[in-house]
């Protein structure tokens, strides 16, 4: 405003006076490449750091995941052990105890172990397999009623 | 005020596709801010192109924090005053580059007698007459990116017209 009042003819020449020199082709390149709409959003360094750190987050949530599934897997609560049973009437837990481990085994495949293979050659003299067998009191009670 | 509509409309345009935004400032500006840079700083073209990269860099790497910029054009010539004043200050005393001896067109004598008037004038001088009358900047802009008052602006420019003139032998 203030320039179009006072406007000074000289003012007006040296506007006249415009200048030859041009920004070059390759400035524009320059600005092109390094443009945000030219290069893909994840290979910002902003990007790239919260990238890395959720990923950090989420290994370290999976691995404290799997220790403490490990950890709860080998303890058994006291509570679990002696818990009270859940029928009125009195009943023994039935333990199915795994078989005896083989300590040796011979060229064909004998699932018995070698006190067992004695005493099922020796029967019936000595039937003692119940020694085998599942320990269960009340059946064994009812077996052996005759006995006792 | 044509210039003001004009800024307004490229500040519109930047904001709503960034890259369609510079295409069209840097069209606008990009010549006028490398004149800028050789004539009032008297760098060489190859530093004025350097300089006008590293002010233009911003808008084209973070449009979203250049968007919130209110006046344009006087914040290109900040941002480009910076840039050229770490390179002059590094080569102050540096002769007027070559190419402008070099240009051709019907006006190249005069254009090279007003570049070589430039030259002569204090550099304070040289740049406020420069913002005034190629870049289009107000008193009130000038003083802001020099960071003097408004009198000193115009006593800057006065002088400078004055200078100029003697220079130039101009009668009108």
């Amino acid at each position: 405003m203030e320039s179009m009042n006072n406007k000074d003819p000289f003012e007006t020449f040296l506007k006249k006076q415009s200048f030859n020199e041009k920004a070059s082709e390759s400035l524009r390149m320059k600005l092109e490449s390094s443009a945000s709409w030219n290069s893909p959003w994840w290979k910002s360094p902003t990007v790239i750091a919260l990238l890395t750190a959720g990923l950090i987050v989420v290994i370290s949530f999976l691995l404290l995941l799997a220790a403490r599934s490990a950890v709860r897997s080998s303890v058994v609560p006291l509570a679990e052990q002696f818990a009270p049973a859940a029928s009125p009437t009195l009943q023994l837990p039935v333990v199915v105890e795994p078989p005896p481990p083989v300590i040796a085994q011979n060229g064909k495949k004998n699932m018995l172990s070698p006190f067992s293979r004695q005493l099922a050659d020796s029967e019936p003299e000595f039937n003692l397999s119940f020694i085998d067998r599942p320990v269960n009191l009340i059946n064994a009670r009812r077996e052996y009623a005759d006995l006792i | 005020m044509k210039t003001e509509n004009t800024n307004e409309n490229l500040m519109t345009e930047y904001a709503r596709d960034p890259q369609r935004g510079f295409e069209q400032i840097y069209r606008t500006y990009a010549d006028r801010l490398v004149q800028y840079a050789i004539h009032s700083f008297r760098l060489s073209c190859e530093e004025a192109e350097d300089a006008v990269h590293e002010a233009l860099l911003p808008w084209v790497q973070s449009p979203q924090k250049m968007s919130a910029v209110k006046n344009m054009r006087a914040y290109l010539y900040a941002s480009l005053r910076n840039a050229c004043i770490k390179r002059a200050g590094a080569r102050r005393d540096s002769t007027m580059p070559e190419e402008m001896a070099a240009t051709e067109g019907p006006d190249v004598h005069l254009q090279a007698d007003v570049a070589s008037a430039l030259v002569k004038l204090p550099e304070e001088q040289r740049e406020t007459v420069y913002l005034k009358i190629w870049g289009d900047l107000t008193f009130a802009e000038i003083a802001e990116l020099q960071n003097v008052n408004l009198q000193t602006v115009a006593s800057r420019y006065r002088y400078a017209l004055a200078r100029l003139k003697e220079i130039l032998q101009w009668n009108p």
